[in-house]
């Protein structure tokens, strides 16, 4: 499978990650600042947050979709079945959230609630991040023995 | 699938990081070649059997069951 020309370029997951940081801290200091210290207007803040949700989102995606320095079969196949992995699990957690919540529904109870939103697109794009660079570490550790 | 590429290697004495900088490969792929972990694609298969001067089934031999 040949992706060579659907994913961005390398220099991106620096600028990814880097976004993911600046608007991780930004955001969870924002929400301090607005629970705590009611520091931000009313108004300021809506668009504040919507714009961190953004770069989040953004940032993810670079991170998600950035080649490896060098781009190989090997790494595509990794990546290929990283995304299989992600796919099974965000189903998983989907179908278990989904009985929680008709058990909830049918018994009327009130606890072991689980929101559905639980599965999105930017949790799927960070549980593939995790997977694919777990596979790539495991598969590079292998290297240690020099022949 | 086995293969000879350990064997081959230690003939005409290169390094992993050696014959996948000849191929064009990274040094991850030649390793998880080597040790199985990985079925590489038919052209990756070609070359590495060029560059071994060799022909493909002398390196790269069908397991029983496979």
């Amino acid at each position: 499978m040949k992706t060579n020309n659907l994913l961005l370029p390398h220099y991106f997951q620096k600028i990814g990650w880097g976004l993911f940081i600046f608007s991780f801290i930004f955001f969870g200091a924002s929400l301090y600042a607005f629970n705590k210290l009611e520091l931000f207007d009313q108004n300021y803040s809506r668009y504040g947050t919507m714009i961190l949700y953004l770069l989040l989102i953004f940032s993810a995606l670079f991170v998600a979709f950035a080649k490896e320095k060098i781009e190989d079969e090997l790494i595509q196949n990794i990546r290929f079945t990283s995304i299989v992995i992600t796919a099974y699990i965000s189903f998983s957690i989907f179908m278990i959230v989904w009985i929680f919540y008709a058990i909830n529904h049918a018994f009327r109870f009130t606890t072991f609630y689980l929101d559905l939103r639980l599965v999105n697109p930017v949790t799927m794009f960070m549980l593939y991040v995790v997977i694919f660079r777990t596979r790539l570490f495991i598969s590079k550790r292998g290297l240690k023995n020099e022949e | 699938m086995k293969n000879n590429i350990r064997v081959e290697r230690a003939i005409v004495k290169i390094s992993q990081q050696q014959l996948a900088d000849e191929i064009g490969v990274s040094r991850q792929t030649i390793n998880a070649i080597e040790l199985g972990k990985y079925v590489p694609s038919t052209i990756l298969s070609l070359k590495i059997a060029r560059y071994f001067e060799k022909a493909v089934e002398e390196i790269f031999q069908l397991e029983e069951g496979e």
